[in-house]
């Protein structure tokens, strides 16, 4: 339906549209490209691409869950899902998808420093271990894929051990205490890069949440920032100053899996945000 | 005693400004919620330093670009902002505020109130206003949007069919225009 007014040319500056067009969805964005030329110019200029990526993680907007079936037998019938999540509490249905990578051995020793876990999670184009340095120490290394640069970060905290998540677009350490009573500590580097932006955000208690598991692996927060989605041994909403978890239902995802989350982006759209490997080439070359 | 028969409340009689609009229509508003328009605000200060605020309310704000019906849908913004940009705690509670978004009017009128928020630097508003456009356009076809702000299509036919082949999926469950 469209009413009288609407049909009428209604001229707005595209520095306007610019703000408009942030707020959609990537699809809707693909769809618009072939609006004009200059839409297709505004959207595909890298200015655009990184407010829209900002701007869907600073309002937890636009995001998926990537979820892996664990089949036992055989293990190569794992059926892959995504699952669209926009607003708090509610999923989309899961959908089957193609097995997205090819799976891959990740390097477990690295410049003299050996990597505590296997577990690696890449946020601004590094991936980020748990590394022992000769001394005993333990702390964050950062591999930069566009440099091929190492930097190390201190942790946020002492606890042996520990484990790396991304959450809400920033790197999140997970102190884990195995002891009785057992809890996780979740703490946010809140500027990436910065050591003394480490921010403890909540803890969960074994008393609080009952689910036989000591390890509750975060993948988003709700829209409003007031719940944490993670994984124990089924996805659970964690209201952070309730203090209470609540297990997701949803009757079209798998029995078992494994979760990973995604945020959309037109990130692919741009050479120039995405490490292009034929320019590495070159510069081995010269 | 006289003083508070003049004034029983002193503070429900918080300074009014006076703002004229494109179609000579004067607009009383409470000094807060005018304030709220940073283009206003810096008219305002400035002809404070100019000393002619001593004159009080009978300064008069002239706003050449709004039209009186989009200040009028603008000011009654104003009275409900401080929970309308506030994030939904659950799926009800953002379906509600889809529905109060589209209640500014249609889709033309919120073009309007964007221009308006826009020229009067109004940064809640024009946010609020962005956002009911975006849920509007959405889910609409290329030709709709394209109708929808007056824009012509400039790429050549064939460009067009190939680019929507390559990308179909971005064009399923579009809304009938």
């Amino acid at each position: 339906m469209i009413s009288s007014t609407s049909t009428i040319s209604n001229y707005v500056p595209l520095d306007v549209i610019d703000r408009i067009l942030l707020r959609l969805p990537v699809n809707a964005l693909i769809r618009f490209l072939c609006v004009s030329k200059e839409w297709s110019a505004l959207i595909n200029s890298s200015n655009f691409i990184k407010k829209h990526l900002d701007h869907s993680i600073e309002t937890n907007s636009d995001r998926t869950l990537i979820l892996k079936e664990i089949f036992v037998n055989p293990p190569s019938q794992s059926r892959w899902f995504s699952v669209p999540y926009s607003d708090n509490d509610q999923f989309g249905k899961a959908v089957q998808i193609c097995q997205p990578l090819h799976n891959w051995e990740i390097l477990d020793y690295c410049h003299g420093l050996e990597i505590c876990s296997a577990q690696s999670v890449s946020l601004n184009g590094a991936f980020h271990w748990i590394v022992e340095q000769d001394n005993g120490s333990e702390s964050i290394l950062a591999f930069d894929f566009s440099n091929e640069k190492i930097r190390l970060y201190r942790k946020p905290s002492n606890e042996d051990l520990a484990s790396l998540e991304v959450l809400g677009g920033c790197l999140c350490f997970i102190e884990c205490c195995p002891e009785i009573p057992t809890y996780n500590d979740f703490w946010l580097m809140k500027e990436y890069g910065d050591e003394s932006s480490w921010t403890r955000i909540y803890k969960i208690e074994s008393d609080a949440v009952l689910w036989n598991t000591d390890y509750f692996k975060p993948l988003l927060f709700s829209k409003n920032g007031k719940k944490v989605l993670m994984e124990g041994v089924s996805l659970i909403w964690y209201d952070i100053k309730k203090k209470r978890g609540k297990k997701v239902r949803n009757r079209s995802f798998p029995k078992r899996f494994k979760t990973a989350t995604c945020i959309e982006s037109l990130l692919l759209l741009d050479g120039d945000n995405v490490i292009d490997p034929r320019q590495k080439k070159n510069k081995r070359k010269r | 005693m006289s003083n508070t028969s003049e004034n029983p409340n002193p503070s429900s009689s918080s300074a009014k400004i006076t703002l004229k609009t494109s179609d000579n229509e004067l607009f009383e508003v409470e000094e807060a919620v005018a304030m709220k328009f940073c283009t206003v605000k810096q008219y305002f200060e400035d002809e404070k330093d100019n000393d002619v605020a001593a004159r009080g309310s009978s300064t008069v704000i002239p706003l050449p670009n709004v039209h009186s019906a989009v200040l009028a849908r603008l000011i009654s913004y104003c009275k409900k902002l401080p929970q309308s940009n506030a994030v939904a705690d659950n799926h009800e509670e953002e379906e509600t505020k889809k529905k109060e978004r589209k209640q500014y009017g249609t889709p033309g009128d919120l073009v309007d109130l964007i221009s308006a928020a826009n020229y009067l630097d109004f940064k809640e508003g024009l946010e609020f206003f962005n956002q009911a456009l975006a849920d509007h356009i959405q889910n609409k076809s290329v030709e709709y949007v394209r109708k929808f702000f007056g824009i012509k299509g400039d790429f050549e036919p064939h460009e067009e069919e190939k680019y929507r082949e390559e990308y179909a999926w971005a064009f399923e469950g579009v809304d009938e225009d």
